[in-house]
């Protein structure tokens, strides 16, 4: 039928060569984020450092050229990829979980809670990777908590969970401006205020120690639950009847995305609408089957993110737009497009 | 198979007792509200029992993991949200999940029983369509097909013929005859349509206000008597000579003037809005 | 129902998780080899001093005024609105708290940056020499951050200058209002109600110029007083900064009328060019002088002239 080959051209394609699709994409993605900055780096120079690794005896390759393009440019890129498919796939899993077309990596209150542990740690004047730690830490506790309190005789509802996990964002959010107010130090309250704005500005590669395995672990555990993924979003009903556990099902995805949402959150601070758009996206072109959704999802927001932050760190030299400015800016029309375009939601309200 | 059930639900079911034998088709009948579409939700495993329980052969089937009932048990339901736009090969494909194991993709046998589910119910013409692109009946054909693949042991279905027209209403009966041709396998069904299941079902079992007034082969529980009891109506039972099997005709309900054409309560003549 | 055989399932899971942690495993490798990586260095390590200095923090750049450097200033902070630094490059984003475009800095090819301690981890990478100044001045660190500072760009005869200025600066504002009562002041600083703690630059130089902030008693940076507490501690001067309302609206606001201050128009408003005792550098004294002595202690000021 020709409306649907219309509605998601790519409906019938396999898992694995979509992967292969959008892992292409990315590198290229990947590659124009690392040719642009304010630097101006040729891409011969570009591909001379990548090629050279740690070793400065290239001759063609300045020192400035090195430092611009494998500590500052090429961990960004890298943060970029890990948040973007984070924050994406963790989206996706919670619209599925919840049913609901609107949910979001935020709706659980996981990145209310890293907010938290980020602002409790800068007022206890803690080191960085502490801070990193603790907001990880608190946000990836927050899922448990969530599904805690949200069972109930056995079972955990989806509106349960809903309820809960706005109420966590709230109470986390409330502390968090409580801490604010109580700072004594002028730099403390700016730190905190830069952290919750978020961005990849002052990006090295020590986070990316954790980000990088943890997400890749995360994303590869998700891929596990596509099918537990794809009848959570029947509904409840149909879900049970065709054998699924929905109890143990929606603690396991609630605690893997916040897992993902922590792990991004902690390192890039709070970026909205990634998590948002990109499932909705992805779906107007592989359709809604999980098995195909979770890795476009993935490569899709990877994506997304590294074009956002290019654009962020390019487009206003010398200044530097906020990367949650920028992702709400292009986020925003994109959604309501992506509404207009196609009514189809795919997803059991 | 042999199904022992017995519930003591106070408010919907009262001590409800029935044994399923293995190549049998269990008719659930009776008025609205009586509890019928309860019992098939407790044989599913859906609703759990206040007191009894039910047995699959020997296995407790509500202290059974969910999958295992999925594998044992195949329901169609009388309605389901069609709005995730799978296709329907997948849909049908979901089925499958009580059977796969933990890492498992799709297998060689998966296909296979989805392709003969998809062949069995007609539904392999529209197998690449989204499923929220499909009519009311086609969608119900991809409800039973699903259930299919499941490869059940057991079949509840509430309320199968409801929005299929009669051409389709009898390629599903034959599809349901063909399910039972093994003898190891069961079907319990909940009937609006006494006639229906007066035609195809071995046994029935009329429920009214959460008791089970009568079980048996429809001659003993389609007696004047029941229905006038039950159903509130005055209805005509014969055996029609086409299909053998009794035909129920409802002519006027108890206590109010019949308003139609009718010379007398026992004519042969029908009326002219039918049943 | 039977397994097709029993050693599929098995092999798949074990190959699943082989495959998850083998491809972590790649990403974590390649992460600890890049952080290992040190910058190269851009330090020029010649014995000229930076010609080519970028300087995030608008005290600093005032200071480096003061001295005469301005010429080596080559980037400033968006926010940094001094006379005299229109020209330079505008480097660090106004909207914000203040992030920093780490490449855009390099491309300026500076000999030195110098900004507040939090930029530290992000100037790393860039291999750039870095001068870091505390994230919080108070009056008593500045002549020390200012001594650094000559230090860093191999000045220190003009950083001593300008210290030795500052400090007979305070002497003589301390001499002038010695053993004077202190005057009430409310200083706000941007939100109705929002005033300054004490150990801010702001509460140092009100003490300094013989008054009292009648928001001394807390340590929070930013107290916020409701407007009840501010008629009931009822200021003898008012000072408002360029952040907040208007002189108009401020009277206007109710119970001021009873306030001392208002009574005997003590209300003043600083414009953008006077917030001199707001910057972190020199002129914070200077202003102190100039301006909250006048208005705290009139008749000492019209003596001193």
């Amino acid at each position: 039928m020709g409306s649907e080959a219309r509605e998601a051209p790519w409906r019938s394609a396999s898992p694995a060569s979509i992967v292969l699709a959008g892992g292409l994409v990315a590198l290229a993605a990947a590659l124009g984020g690392l040719c642009a900055g304010a630097v101006s780096v040729s891409p011969a120079h570009v591909w001379s450092a990548l090629a050279g690794g740690s070793g400065q005896g290239s001759a063609s390759v300045t020192p400035m050229e090195h430092n611009v393009v494998l500590l500052i440019r090429l961990p960004r890129v890298v943060a970029a990829l890990c948040v973007g498919a984070g924050l994406g796939v963790a989206g996706c899993m919670l619209q599925a979980l919840l049913c609901n077309p609107l949910a979001s990596p935020f709706v659980i209150g996981a990145s209310a809670a890293a907010g938290f542990g980020a602002v409790s740690s800068i007022l206890l004047g803690l080191s960085y990777v502490l801070t990193l730690g603790s907001s990880f830490a608190l946000a990836t506790g927050s899922g448990f908590l969530v599904v805690a309190l949200a069972r109930g005789g056995g079972r955990l509802p989806r509106e349960s969970l809903v309820l809960t996990g706005f109420s966590v964002g709230l109470l986390f959010g409330a502390l968090t401006g409580l801490v604010e107010y109580a700072t004594t130090e002028e730099a403390q309250l700016r730190e905190m205020v830069l952290w919750m704005l978020g961005g990849l500005w002052r990006i090295t590669w020590d986070p990316l120690i954790v980000l990088v395995p943890g997400t890749l672990l995360c994303l590869l555990a998700a891929a596990r639950f596509s099918r537990e993924l794809d009848l959570l979003a029947l509904g409840e009903d149909d879900a049970v009847r065709l054998g699924l556990d929905a109890t143990r099902a929606r603690a396991a995805v609630l605690v893997l995305s916040a897992l993902l949402t922590a792990l991004a959150v902690s390192v890039s601070g709070v970026i909205a609408f990634v998590g948002l758009v990109v499932p909705h996206l992805a779906r107007r072109f592989v359709g809604v089957t999980h098995g195909r959704l979770l890795p476009a999802s993935a490569f899709l927001g990877a994506i997304f993110l590294v074009i956002a932050d290019t654009v962020a760190r390019t487009a206003f030299l010398p200044n530097e737009l906020p990367l949650g400015v920028v992702t709400s800016l292009v986020g925003i029309p994109f959604f309501l497009w992506v509404q207009r375009a196609g009514r189809r939601g795919g997803v059991a309200a | 198979m042999r199904v022992t059930l017995r519930l003591g639900e106070r408010t919907v079911l009262q001590d409800a007792d029935l044994q399923l034998r293995a190549g049998g088709f269990l008719a659930l009948i009776g008025p609205n509200g009586a509890g019928k579409s309860s019992l098939l939700r407790c044989m599913s495993g859906a609703l759990r029992p206040q007191a009894g329980s039910v047995f699959l052969g020997t296995d407790d089937l509500h202290r059974q993991p969910r999958r295992w009932v999925a594998a044992h048990v195949g329901v169609v339901p009388q309605q389901s949200d069609a709005s995730f736009a799978c296709s329907v090969e997948e849909y049908v494909g979901m089925g499958r999940y009580g059977r796969q194991r933990l890492f498992g993709t799709s297998g060689r046998s998966d296909r296979a029983a989805v392709g003969r589910a998809l062949e069995t119910t007609g539904t392999t013409a529209f197998a690449h369509r989204p499923i929220d692109r499909l009519s009311g009946g086609e969608f119900r054909k991809v409800l039973l097909a699903q259930a299919l693949a499941q490869e059940p042991d057991v079949l509840l279905l509430d309320e199968p013929l409801q929005q299929l027209d009669l051409r389709h209403q009898l390629e599903l009966m034959d599809v349901l005859k063909d399910f039972l041709r093994s003898g190891e396998r069961a079907i319990v069904a909940v009937f609006h349509d006494l006639c229906m299941a007066a035609r195809h079902a071995d046994e029935l079992l009329l429920l009214h206000g959460g008791r089970v007034v009568a079980a048996g082969p429809p001659e003993t529980v389609l007696t004047e008597a029941h229905l006038r009891e039950v159903f509130g109506v005055q209805a005509s039972i014969r055996r029609s000579a086409d299909t053998g099997r009794l035909d129920i005709l409802p002519l006027a309900a108890v206590g109010r003037p019949a308003r139609q054409h009718i010379t007398d309560a026992h004519t042969t003549s029908p009326s002219e809005d039918g049943p | 129902m039977a397994l097709v055989s029993a050693g599929r399932p098995l092999t798949r899971t074990v190959l699943a998780l082989c495959g998850t942690a083998g491809i972590a495993g790649l990403g974590f490798l390649a992460a600890l080899h890049f952080s290992r990586v040190p910058p190269a260095s851009l330090d020029r390590q010649g014995a000229a001093p930076p010609a080519r200095i970028v300087v995030i923090t608008t005290g600093i750049v005032d200071d480096l005024g003061a001295m005469g450097l301005l010429d080596r200033v080559v980037g400033v902070s968006a926010r940094c609105r001094l006379p005299g630094t229109a020209d330079k490059v505008q480097i660090a984003n106004d909207f914000g708290a203040g992030t920093v475009n780490v490449e855009a800095v390099m491309s300026l090819h500076p000999d030195l940056f110098i900004a507040e301690q939090r930029f530290r981890s992000a100037l790393a990478a860039s291999g750039i020499p870095g001068h870091f100044v505390p994230d919080d001045m108070s009056w008593e660190d500045l002549p020390g951050v200012i001594e650094d500072l000559g230090r860093a760009v191999q000045e220190p005869e003009r950083a001593q200058a300008l210290v030795e200025r500052m400090e007979s600066q305070a002497a003589g504002l301390a001499a002038a209002v010695a053993g004077l009562p202190p005057v009430r002041v409310y200083f706000e600083y941007g939100a109705p109600g929002e005033s300054i703690g004490s150990g801010t630059i702001v509460d140092s130089m009100i003490r300094l110029a013989g008054g009292s902030s009648i928001s001394a008693g807390t340590s929070l940076i930013r107290p916020v007083l409701s407007n009840e507490a501010i008629v009931k501690a009822d200021p003898e001067v008012i000072v408002l900064s360029p952040f907040t309302e208007s002189e108009a609206e401020a009277l206007r606001r109710p119970g001021w009328s009873a306030i001392s201050a208002v009574r005997d128009g003590r209300v003043h408003k600083l414009s953008f060019e006077e917030r001199g005792v707001m910057l972190y550098s020199w002129r914070c004294v200077d202003d102190a002088a100039r301006r909250f002595l006048p208005w705290f202690h009139p008749e000492v000021a019209d003596r001193g002239k």
